[in-house]
């Protein structure tokens, strides 16, 4: 009888083992981005606004993240080598610039997954010439795995 | 893929060695060899009171040897090279005091950074014997016990990448630096005389992490003797080959003719 037990008692624990010690992490890219929404500022209350012919890029850097999209809400990758992203946003035709000023944090995720920066807004630099009336931080962490707004950008 | 195929032949290893051999006697007597009273022989009879065997002179001594599990673990794992050696030695009738002292290096640079870790472990602990056996000369027993681990590394990575595809990948590292971790086992297996004083033994290990210090910056991938760093729990296999050094048996009995 206790051969029974304990021979029972160690299926269970390597069903336990082979459950517990499964190595196939699933891993969210490693680059972080800050969510952006558009909003009216024509509105005293926050309605979200979906824009067409967006155009956002950096200078200084070949590749266009947005080429005449129809979006909501963007998310702009954060540099990792620099304490400033700055990205032209271009609606119509019409242009303004806006500046991310962050700090970095290096962390580790896991064994599988490796690391990423968890990235904090300090503050966000803007022109309001043409499109953008202004600027909000909304949650300034940009944490890995998180699927929060962080940035409300109001619209004329 | 190897983890699960392992898993199977261990189950099925389990299996053979306990259904395998047969502790007990023929049907209708007891160990002794008396006549036993089966449940359906007389409606309404009362059974006779299973008699409670004593635990035998078992042979005593103190054994030294080495998990032989751990010199196939560059087989499964390449980045990876184990060794440990465990000395057992009685410390009453049935109990057993133990300890092991290990080493387990880790290098890899296959995935989004390098990592290098050099460790030394050691476990102490106490085993208890629960196998009463009334056979001249069996000297096996199915152990269930305890032990404190601890382990001192250096770790660290000389090269981390984190992929970026708009500003372009980052690349950082982290000088090596020293952290202890310290877990608690419970363990359960099988330990059986194989030849005289050599002694094959294996252990299923339960592994609870205590506490493990300087992880802020960079978790351990591995702990020396216990496994995957980010794990609260993890199971563990040993397969040990002992020779016991026999003392304290003068007043065993002689096997019988």
């Amino acid at each position: 009888m206790r051969i029974r037990i304990l021979f029972f008692s160690l299926i269970f624990i390597a069903v336990v083992y082979a459950c517990t010690s499964d190595d196939s992490d699933f891993c969210l890219s490693n680059q972080q981005s800050v969510q952006s929404g558009f909003y009216s500022s024509s509105y005293s209350t926050d309605r979200d606004t979906t824009v067409s012919d967006v155009v956002i890029y950096s200078t200084g850097i070949d590749s266009i993240t947005y080429d005449t999209a129809t979006v909501s809400k963007t998310f702009l990758p954060l540099s990792m080598h620099n304490d400033t992203s700055e990205y032209i946003i271009e609606i119509n035709k019409l242009k303004d610039t806006v500046s991310f000023v962050h700090t970095k944090e290096l962390n580790f995720v896991s064994g599988e997954c490796g690391f990423i920066f968890t990235f904090e807004l300090d503050t966000i630099l803007y022109s309001d010439n043409q499109i953008i009336d202004s600027v909000a931080i909304d949650y300034p962490s940009i944490v890995y795995g998180e699927n929060i707004e962080n940035v409300k950008i109001y619209l004329y | 893929m190897l983890k699960y195929i392992f898993t199977s032949i261990l189950f099925l290893a389990i299996g053979f060695s306990s259904f395998g051999q047969d502790y007990t006697q023929p049907s209708g007597q007891n160990r002794n060899g008396n006549n036993q009273q089966r449940p359906e022989d007389e409606e309404g009879t009362p059974r006779q009171k299973k008699e409670k065997l004593p635990y035998p002179n078992k042979k005593r001594g103190t054994s030294f040897g080495v998990d032989i599990t751990q010199f196939f673990v560059p087989v499964f794992d390449d980045d990876r090279i184990v060794a440990e050696a465990n000395i057992r030695t009685n410390f009453k009738k049935r109990m057993f005091l133990t300890g092991s002292l290990g080493y387990e290096k880790i290098s890899f640079d296959d995935k989004s950074y390098h990592y290098d870790s050099d460790g030394v472990f050691a476990r102490v602990g106490i085993d208890y014997d629960i196998f009463i056996v009334d056979e001249p000369d069996n000297n096996d027993n199915i152990l269930i016990g305890l032990r404190y681990g601890m382990a001192i590394q250096d770790h660290g990575s000389d090269l981390i990448t984190i992929e970026d595809g708009y500003w372009g990948n980052y690349e950082t590292s982290i000088d090596n630096y020293s952290l202890n971790s310290h877990w608690v086992e419970l363990v359960a297996g099988l330990r059986s005389e194989v030849l005289k004083n050599l002694y094959f033994s294996w252990f299923i290990r339960v592994k609870g992490k205590i506490h493990s210090n300087n992880t802020e910056v960079l978790e351990p991938y591995r702990i020396p003797g216990y496994g995957k760093g980010a794990n609260a729990i993890n199971l563990g296999f040993s397969y040990n080959v002992a020779y016991q050094i026999p003392w304290g048996n003068k007043n065993r009995k002689a096997p019988t003719p």
